[in-house]
């Protein structure tokens, strides 16, 4: 029966890929809310988290019914059961984004006239390679492009050090500013969604690897 | 080990040895009688002596009228016995119950096999010809004795009663190797008993009912004891044309023959009579035989 | 346990009070008291454990039980809203509209042609030209025309196992029914031709409505929309068949299908 299997698998790729979209353009969105200081903006992230959600559970119920009914082998198993894992770190990384939307929230009284804050360049550096790693993690699970995988898994080092960059630059507004402290966490925690959605970028593309090759890459030690 | 080994191996061969040997004698036997019967006959065969009638000297007539007599009769018993018993055969395997009627019929049948067949002739004047034909005879003739006597038609019925048991066995038999997946399957498409078995089961059949046919045959041509007193009759001026007439018939004119007290002459008209009924039967045979080679075939390529 | 899925559903066949009997002397029932709706162009499978009364229950639906003799059927069967077990019902026209194939392929021993033109012959359909136009749509409805169509005139006893099957389907199709039943129709074939005839499946239920018997449960998890489990001559559980597989609500539905027994 392949020619069902093929139809649930493309119904499945479908749900994957529409909440890959809908992940990287709430990061997106929440950055560019942090930037413009839009409360408005950042609220729309925070409501589309639903659809999110809703399509995790769709995506889960796809797999499972694909397991129960269409009993996929080899390639497929592992694409189906990769997707239920792709399907978490997606859900995560849409939670991430709506958290940053919600500092946003918060900080938008803080940021007025603080245009030049160095902790904000990071940010938004980090932001575009997180959203691109998003990008191409789904690029590699979806076509098994195992090459696309190992260089966004390389990636993750570089998010990881802007990552350090920012708490370093935070440390004095902790302990010379207390009226930014607020500022400071806000803007760390910022960083640290960021750095969860590369490690979770990180995670899709060791089950691209995974799915394409069948080997486990994950948990060794660069 | 090797001493058992060795053992087997010559008992093994000395039952095919034996086995061999058997059919040899056999064979042998036949052979001899096969000679025996042509080398002797052969001798008065001729053209003439199968197209012409019998003469007053044994040596100058032919046995043309014997050789018709017995061709009709074994034709007219086939047409007798074997729609008969192929439709016995199809009730009693594919519409009757499996109860004591049912039961009862078999065990007829069966009997009915091992009736000696000079019964068979007395039955058939008893019956045939004292009862039915002079029935007949009162009914449309007027007293007049046309069907009430001796005839080709009695003779051949008696034969096919004689031979019937055989048709429904054969024929049963080949029903019965017909699958009942088919039989489903013809009914799953909305087909009724009877168009399953018009269509699919009587024509798979064909073969085995042939087969009977031929049994049939073989046994009825050569029986002489159930058309002594139901319709043979020797030097008879001329050919059956109509069914109640009487006919000439091949053995017993062999009967006839050997009884002659010229056995100089009537030797050699004897072994030829022989030779030529044993001919007849043979060719009868062959006719059928090609008969079922072709349907098998053409099932085959079909 | 008569559920009603989808307002969108026809229903086909309704199954009431339903009770078989081998032997109408005595008691020993086959089918316990079968209530059970199918519905228009799905396709339902029967599954459960080897005697359970699936394969009879089949049969009741185009009289086919009619053939055993001495036994006994209680309850009605609704096609279409007429009640199929009364006596006044013609079998003949009953057998028309519901299909049978089964579980061995049985062509007969006739030419491919001639086994596909059985069926509208015994209706009544005389016209050559409308023969070959049944044969020809009826073997492209099951793919087998490619492979037969320079053979018709060959006996179908020479096609393979597959191939055979797909012709009694065919033949089954030549009559036009409404609903077709199928008794483990691939539990002969090979993984190949088994696809194949699972592929047929999924095409036909376009137009007909399929009534599957399978002892392969992942063939009624591929094949079927809705299943229903039988136990022992009675109806456990019948639902879709993505419930019956990933979450059923009885256990002995649960135990069945996760091979915990029978």
């Amino acid at each position: 029966m392949k020619i069902r299997l093929d139809d649930e698998i493309n119904k499945l790729r479908k749900s994957l890929l529409e909440m890959g979209n809908a992940v990287e353009e709430a990061i997106g969105i929440a950055i560019k809310a942090l930037k413009e200081r839009d409360t408005l903006l950042a609220k729309q992230v925070i409501k589309n988290d639903v659809i999110i959600n809703r399509l995790e559970i769709q995506i889960d119920k796809s797999c499972l019914k694909i397991f129960a009914l269409k009993q996929p082998i080899a390639f497929d198993l592992r694409f189906v059961a990769s997707s239920l894992k792709v399907n978490n770190d997606l859900e995560r990384m849409g939670d991430f984004a709506s958290r940053i939307a919600e500092d946003v929230v918060e900080l938008a009284s803080e940021l007025d006239g603080q245009y030049t804050i160095p902790q904000l360049n990071n940010i938004y550096k980090m932001a575009e390679i997180a959203q691109l790693m998003v990008k191409l993690c789904m690029e590699a699970f979806m076509q098994k492009n195992v090459e696309i995988a190992q260089r966004v898994i390389k990636q993750d080092d570089e998010v990881d050090r802007y990552y350090d960059a920012i708490i370093k630059e935070s440390g004095p507004y902790v302990h010379e500013d207390p009226e930014r402290f607020q500022l400071a966490l806000s803007l760390i925690n910022i960083g640290k969604c960021l750095e969860r959605i590369g490690d979770h970028a990180k995670n899709i593309c060791e089950d691209a690897i995974y799915t394409s090759e069948g080997e486990i890459v994950k948990h060794q030690t660069p | 080990m090797t001493q058992v080994v060795y053992k087997i191996k010559k008992k093994f061969n000395s039952f095919v040895l034996v086995t061999f040997l058997a059919t040899l004698i056999i064979l042998l036997i036949l052979g001899v009688i096969f000679y025996d019967i042509i080398s002797q006959g052969i001798s008065h065969l001729s053209w003439e002596f199968l197209c012409d009638k019998p003469a007053e000297e044994i040596r100058m007539g032919g046995i043309f009228p014997a050789i018709f007599g017995t061709a009709l009769l074994v034709l007219v018993m086939t047409v007798a016995v074997v729609p008969i018993g192929v439709i016995t055969a199809i009730y009693l395997h594919e519409y009757a119950k499996n109860n004591k009627l049912t039961r009862l019929i078999r065990v007829a049948v069966n009997n009915l096999a091992g009736v000696p067949a000079i019964v068979f002739g007395l039955f058939g004047l008893g019956f045939f010809i004292q009862f039915i034909g002079h029935g007949i005879d009162n009914m449309f003739y007027g007293g007049e004795i046309v069907y009430g006597r001796p005839a080709i038609i009695w003779a051949s019925l008696t034969l096919a009663l004689l031979t019937l048991p055989v048709v429904i066995v054969t024929t049963e038999e080949a029903l019965r190797n017909i699958s009942k997946d088919i039989r489903e399957a013809s009914f799953a498409l909305g087909a009724t008993k009877f168009q399953t078995i018009m269509r699919i089961i009587i024509p798979n059949c064909l073969s085995g009912i042939i087969t009977g046919a031929i049994l049939a045959i073989s046994r009825g041509a050569g029986e002489v004891a159930p058309i002594l007193f139901t319709g043979a009759a020797d030097l008879l001026p001329k050919l059956p044309t109509s069914l109640s007439d009487q006919f000439m018939d091949l053995k017993f004119h062999i009967f006839v023959l050997a009884q002659s007290p010229d056995v100089k002459n009537s030797t050699p008209v004897l072994y030829s009579t022989v030779l030529v009924l044993l001919l007849l039967i043979f060719i009868l045979n062959l006719i059928a035989f090609i008969l079922r080679s072709q349907l098998r075939r053409k099932f085959k390529s079909h | 346990m008569n559920q009603q899925f989808s307002n969108d559903l026809i229903e086909k066949i309704k199954v009431e009070n339903l009770n078989f009997y081998y032997n109408k002397n005595n008691d020993n029932k086959t089918l316990k008291n079968i209530n059970i709706s199918m519905y228009e162009k799905q396709v339902t499978a029967l599954i459960g454990p080897s005697g359970c009364g699936k394969t009879t229950f089949l049969k009741t639906i185009n009289r086919m039980t009619d053939l055993i003799d001495n036994c006994k059927v209680e309850g009605n069967i609704f096609i279409d809203k007429n009640n199929i077990l009364k006596n006044e019902i013609d079998v003949v026209h009953l057998r028309k509209k519901v299909g049978m194939v089964f579980q061995k392929s049985n062509p007969f021993p006739k030419s491919i042609f001639e086994n596909i033109a059985y069926g509208p012959r015994i209706f009544g359909e005389r016209n050559k030209v409308k023969l070959t136009e049944i044969v020809e749509n009826t073997l492209k409805n099951v793919a087998l025309w490619d492979e037969v169509k320079d053979r018709l005139n060959q006996s179908a006893l020479g096609l393979s196992g597959g191939q055979q099957q797909r012709l009694c389907i065919a033949r089954a199709l030549a009559v036009e029914p409404d609903i077709i039943l199928m008794d483990e129709p691939a539990s002969a074939l090979d993984p190949i031709a088994t696809t194949k005839i699972e592929e047929l499946i999924f095409e036909l239920k376009k137009n007909y409505t399929i009534i599957i018997v399978t002892h392969n449960m992942q063939q009624a998890a591929r094949v079927s929309d809705y299943t229903a489990f039988f136990y022992l001559g009675e109806l456990i559980e019948y639902t879709s068949t993505e419930k019956i597989f990933t979450n059923p609500s009885v256990k002995k539905t649960e135990d069945y299908v996760t091979g915990r027994f029978g």
